[in-house]
């Protein structure tokens, strides 16, 4: 078998499960780099297909590798400025060496029902979501604790769950936490989509004021609603601390109709080093 | 957070190696400046008069006479207060007051029914009534150049970044020396510095020898930043994109060249330059309240 044909097969299982054709051709979800009609030897999927996941891939001997993010470093997978970039000759000498194929399936899997991205990461953190408020925000999972607890025991339940370690904070430690919306790699709920909502647990966020509006700087938002009675929280808890362990639903997926060929979730895991002990 | 009045102690501090020139005599009440004509009046170092002459109105008027100036990086809710307890209505700060940008004059509808929506928020709400109410003047200040070509960080925030961690000039203005020091030692000069605390994200092996550290405050722009890092071990940044350097960097080790990135969080890499900013505003304006608030980190972790 080969990768076209796995890929192809993709889309004719996601269009006989009810996914609609896309509203434009993806420039994300392409072949990146290899053949395609390469005989495959073993599937990866993974949340980015960084240097190190791509060894651990061909560790096991897996040559055609499905990721969610990008592999050269830009949304659009551009190799322009990167032709004598010692990195990226590097790790394209590696693909190439070791007949690695990379396709990307970023805008495919957030078309699906459910969103293996979102559903990855709410069976990681033990939650289901309510009933959506309106249709509007029904791409925002909004989870009702079982019971309220503090925002600190909230990170602490979180990263447990999660095993991240370069997840970051906002908001008053001791504030009881209700209601959550959860966010995913870059996707990040909107605190007005709900305003019962206390804190959002998700991946990343630009900070600063460079948005336009309706996006917004959510931490600083965050800390004014705090100072006018109506405390907020934010904990981030990275891109793959979010969006890697739904690609190991999109194995299970793709293992349900491809039986030819071995298929395995390899993690990209989180691109930060482990904190020193200072920072606290 | 708090108020902090500027001593002449951190006046001199933060002007460390700037030739001001004499100051201009203080102004009595009636002669007051507006604040548009204050941001070009005063002799200051060329870094802070391009900051401020690229700063933009964002809120109230600029001819508003000027009682006092608040310099902060984020324009937050407690600031805007502490500005109005100490007399100061002109805030020139690095980011905006409402979180974003205001809305293009040709935004589509949904985008402005989105704004609407925002605007109708308590918390927007009330933020808004408060400036509304008080008549201050918000100025946002530019951390990057917007002249065309690669976007150029403003040397006002690169260099009091680089200055705060000890770094030394190089020609190339975004690639700054250091005397030979382990990665694990900048991560702990760069802490100090901006006071990191859990906003601080690190990639590489603390034992990783530095000697060249490309300095990239605010946002970091990929392509601009990818050309001055190849010429650099260590990016030290504010606020980074996870699937743009972050995994670049973090792909340099497996492929035998190994750099070390130093993420600080946006408001702790622009606040070496709000305050060096502040500092320079009280020695040109000693007749005006200049008040500077810093800000603490505001990401914690467990």
């Amino acid at each position: 078998m080969t990768p076209q044909q796995v890929v192809d097969a993709i889309y004719a299982r996601a269009a006989a499960e009810g996914v609609g054709p896309a509203p434009r051709p993806s420039y994300r979800d392409t072949f990146k780099i290899g053949n395609p009609d390469t005989a495959i030897t073993g599937i990866a999927t993974t949340g980015m297909s960084t240097f190190d996941m791509l060894k651990r891939a061909v560790a096991e001997k897996r040559n055609f590798i499905i990721t969610h993010e990008d592999t050269w470093y830009s949304d659009n997978d551009s190799v322009e400025a990167l032709s004598a970039d010692p990195i990226y000759l590097a790790k394209k000498a590696f693909i190439d060496e070791h007949g690695l194929v990379i396709w990307r399936n970023h805008d495919l899997a957030h078309r699906m029902h459910p969103d293996p991205l979102f559903a990855g990461q709410m069976d990681l953190l033990g939650w289901k979501a309510d009933k959506p408020a309106s249709p509007a925000a029904s791409r925002w999972p909004v989870v009702t604790l079982p019971e309220p607890m503090t925002l600190e025991a909230l990170a602490r339940y979180v990263t447990q769950r999660t095993g991240t370690h370069s997840h970051r904070i906002t908001g008053m430690r001791a504030m009881m936490v209700h209601k959550v919306a959860i966010g995913v790699g870059y996707a990040f709920p909107d605190f007005t989509l709900d305003d019962d909502v206390d804190v959002i647990v998700g991946g990343e966020s630009a900070e600063g004021a460079d948005s336009h509006l309706p996006t917004y700087d959510a931490t600083a938002f965050a800390q004014d609603s705090t100072l006018l009675g109506r405390p907020r929280g934010i904990i981030l808890l990275g891109h793959m601390g979010t969006e890697d362990i739904g690609m190991k639903l999109l194995a299970e997926w793709i293992a349900g109709f491809i039986k030819d060929v071995s298929i395995r979730y390899i993690p990209a895991t989180e691109p930060f080093s482990p904190p020193g002990p200072q920072q606290g | 957070m708090h108020n902090e009045p500027l001593s002449r102690r951190s006046v001199m501090a933060g002007g460390a190696g700037i030739a001001l020139a004499a100051p201009l005599p203080a102004l009595a009440a009636t002669e007051r400046l507006s604040a548009a004509a204050l941001l070009t009046t005063g002799t200051l170092p060329a870094e802070m008069a391009r900051v401020l002459s690229g700063a933009t109105l964002i809120h109230g008027s600029g001819d508003a006479p000027v009682t006092g100036i608040m310099v902060a990086t984020v324009p937050s809710l407690a600031v805007l207060r502490q500005a109005v307890a100490s007399g100061c209505n002109l805030i020139l700060s690095a980011e905006a007051p409402l979180y974003s940008r205001p809305l293009p004059a040709d935004a589509n509808p949904m985008a402005k029914a989105g704004a609407e929506r925002l605007f109708a928020e308590p918390v927007f709400k009330q933020k808004a009534a408060f400036i509304a109410d008080h008549k201050l003047v918000i100025y946002r200040l530019p951390t990057r150049s917007e002249e065309p070509g690669p976007a150029a960080y403003l040397p006002l925030f690169t260099n009091h970044l680089a200055r705060a961690m000890g770094l030394s000039q190089t020609a190339d203005g975004w690639v700054f020396d250091t005397a030979s020091v382990t990665l694990g030692t900048l991560v702990q000069r760069a802490q100090s510095a901006v006071g990191a605390h859990g906003g601080l994200r690190m990639i590489g092996d603390p034992a990783m020898p530095v000697r060249k550290v490309c300095v990239v405050p605010a946002t970091t722009d990929l392509a601009a930043t990818l050309t001055h890092l190849r010429q650099a071990d260590v990016l030290v940044a504010g606020d980074l994109r996870e699937w743009e350097l972050v995994p670049y960097i973090a792909d340099s080790r497996a492929a035998g060249h190994p750099k070390g990135l130093v993420a600080l969080g946006r408001i702790l890499s622009e606040q070496p330059g709000t305050r060096a900013l502040a500092a320079a505003l009280k020695v040109a304006h000693p007749g005006l309240t200049v008040n500077f608030a810093p800000h603490t980190d505001p990401f914690w972790r467990i």
